[in-house]
């Protein structure tokens, strides 16, 4: 290689087409040369597994962590809704102090007869005792005109109301 | 030869081909951490065997092997994938380790090379000393050449390392190390002028080593 292209290349200077030629032809050569297969040959030598398991903690220090969407912080926030209600619910029924106040069914009958025996005489009749006097009278004679024809009153099937107060002596 | 060659072909195995890069780098974009542990299994090795010819030690070696990948991961969702994946990790690898090598105070040593005629004649190892069958042998050729690269100012070993060792094309480096391509091909010819030099020197038996042949002072 002569002189000038030498210096050329020294001083990184733009070649001309045949020196630029003469350039190609040398880096041919070189590509043929032992030295480059040698170094193309070279075994790489593969990290320690302790390396790169340091380099994978720094990898995973520095990576973006998995964004929670908003559903499923509404997902979330739902659950721990769900869970304080029924909490709450559980603490009332606990905290409810236990009441006797429920009226046993014998209990009700009888309220029911000592109504109904509670209620005077005198209140059904009065300054308007004519007209109820008049619709009992009339229905006494329907009931009388169904029955002359076999048909039951339905008022006929009906217990009388004393008979609700047996409840209590079941 | 045969034996460094079949070295060779094991150690390009974990390459990716061009569609399965495309890929895997799509996926790193978006910060994808398990294939990006993909793309340090395939250059991890190549990018430490790039990085221990610029530092002092092996352990400084992994330490700028590692921070080259963080980079990487870091810088992933700006790459725009115009060079390639493995020119642009030596990109980085380039960078770090010349900002290592100021940090150190030491400045890129600048080969001077004075003209002769007599070194530049094609190197060719006649002597049957240098039979690469021969183990010995083979281990003395890479202790000189070893030596000749540590002797080598940065901007000729940049060059040399990758596209004799790392076997990138003279577009791929020029995009690596931003320079011109006609660059490139001037400092590879002055890289392996170095080499040559140097090892000439050492067979005339001026084994200074550590010193630069004549012609590559620095």
């Amino acid at each position: 290689m002569n002189e000038k292209l030498l210096k050329k290349l020294m001083n990184e200077e733009p070649l001309d087409a045949a020196e630029h030629l003469e350039l190609e032809r040398a880096l041919e050569e070189g590509d043929r040369s032992v030295f480059a297969h040698f170094l193309s040959s070279q075994d790489h030598v593969e990290p320690s597994l302790a390396w790169r398991s340091s380099l994978n903690e720094q990898l995973r220090q520095i990576a973006p962590q998995p964004k929670v969407s908003p559903l499923r912080w509404l997902g979330f926030g739902g659950g721990v809704a769900l869970v304080a209600a029924g909490c709450a619910a559980l603490v009332f029924m606990v905290s409810q102090p236990k009441t006797d106040n429920i009226d046993q069914p014998a209990t009700v009958a009888q309220k029911d007869i000592d109504r109904n025996e509670s209620i005077p005489v005198d209140s059904v009749t009065g300054p308007r005792n004519e007209e109820l006097s008049n619709a009992l009278v009339t229905s006494h004679q329907s009931d009388m005109a169904q029955a002359s024809l076999g048909v039951r009153s339905p008022r006929a099937t009906m217990k009388p109301a004393t008979q609700l107060g047996d409840i209590s002596q079941w | 030869m045969s034996h460094w060659l079949g070295a060779r072909k094991l150690a390009s195995q974990h390459d990716f081909d061009s569609a399965a890069e495309q890929a895997l780098v799509a996926k790193c974009r978006q910060q994808d951490y398990d294939a990006f542990g993909k793309v340090v299994d395939a250059y991890q090795a190549r990018v430490l065997g790039y990085v221990r010819r610029f530092v002092r030690n092996e352990e400084e070696a992994l330490d700028v092997t590692q921070e080259v990948f963080i980079k990487a991961f870091q810088a992933m969702a700006g790459f725009d994938g115009r060079a390639s994946l493995r020119s642009w990790l030596f990109r980085i690898a380039h960078n770090l380790c010349i900002d290592r090598a100021r940090k150190r105070g030491r400045s890129p040593v600048e080969l001077s090379m004075e003209p002769t005629i007599e070194g530049d004649e094609p190197f060719e190892f006649a002597d049957s000393r240098w039979h690469p069958s021969d183990s010995l042998l083979v281990d003395e050729l890479s202790d000189i050449l070893e030596n000749a690269i540590a002797t080598m100012s940065e901007k000729l070993k940049t060059v040399l390392l990758l596209h004799d060792q790392e076997d990138l094309g003279y577009e791929e480096i020029a995009q690596a190390i931003d320079v011109p391509v006609g660059t490139v091909k001037s400092r590879l010819f002055l890289a392996r002028a170095h080499v040559q030099r140097y090892v000439r020197a050492y067979l005339d038996g001026q084994p200074g080593s550590g010193e630069a042949p004549r012609g590559a002072s620095s």
